[in-house]
């Protein structure tokens, strides 16, 4: 029979979770192509699986992460039981290449059966391939969100925003506590 | 006409309610950023407007967005 460890996982369920990896800037398509490799044995050994695969590629860090201002994003969607998550991240910890990374649950109860997956290990060179992002932009389209890359040539006309009408007043409470929906946080990694 | 005291301001209002297109989004740095202050504070609703259902949907996903750099936790004045 099937371990369970919570109430809400139904046999027969997994869950999905959104994860997000942080890379150092100097890493080859070689590297990366390794480490989603490793990642991939790692998830099919426990009958998990990825269902997405996204480079958003190089982007400037909003702060210093271990002495790197800028990293190598890349985002996927995974299906597993309960006990996947963990032992992901402690390969995510052993990877001396990976600066930070973020797992987000996004779903209880998903049957892997109706899922299809958009991710296949034998085309992930095409996917790393994929040109660096400037920015990313999201939008909702029938309850899915959806990320579209824009680089410099669309994002130029973007740029002016009208935002003056809340800077107006300095902000000055800021509630502390972590209410994150997030799973765990990411740790340093200690090398 | 009418309305000639400088302290009125405009009515604010949820711009996520106004708005359906805009996605409230971790992975939306460009939104979140909208919503915090230079110092990469968020901007308290009664500021901005927000309703207390977006505000705390915002304020969860800017916490998210925080862990993986793609909005700053506190800015240091360089
Ligand atoms: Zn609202």
């Amino acid at each position: 029979m099937p371990i369970t460890k919570s109430y809400r996982d139904e046999i027969g369920k997994e869950r999905e979770y959104e994860f997000i990896m942080i890379l150092k800037p100097d890493c080859t398509p070689a590297d990366i192509k390794i480490i989603v490799q490793r990642m991939h044995d790692l998830i099919e050994r426990k009958n998990g699986q990825i269902i997405k695969f996204e480079k958003w590629g190089k982007r400037k860090l909003a702060y210093e992460i271990k002495k790197n201002n800028e990293g190598i994003y890349l985002y996927l969607r995974i299906l597993g039981l309960f006990d996947l998550i963990p032992e992901v991240e402690k390969l995510m910890r052993m990877i001396e290449k990976v600066i930070r990374y973020m797992t987000i649950k996004i779903d209880d109860t998903v049957d892997p059966e109706a899922r299809s997956s958009e991710f296949d290990i034998e085309t992930l060179d095409g996917n790393i391939e994929e040109a660096d992002v400037d920015e990313l932009e999201v939008s909702e389209k029938d309850g899915e969100v959806v990320i579209k890359k824009v680089t410099e040539e669309d994002s130029k006309e973007t740029e002016e925003k009208e935002a003056e009408e809340v800077t107006e007043e300095k902000a000055d409470s800021e509630p502390e506590t972590d209410s994150t929906e997030t799973e765990d946080k990411p740790e340093d990694t200690k090398e | 006409m009418g309305r000639r005291n400088r302290r009125y301001r405009k009515r604010k209002y949820c711009a996520f309610c106004a708005n359906d297109n805009l996605t409230l989004d971790y992975k939306n740095p460009r939104v979140l950023k909208d919503f915090i202050t230079d110092r990469g504070k968020i901007i308290p609703s009664r500021i901005s407007g927000t309703c207390s259902t977006h505000q705390r949907f915002l304020t969860r996903e800017i916490k998210k967005a925080r862990m993986v750099a793609l909005i700053p936790f506190t800015a240091k004045s360089k």
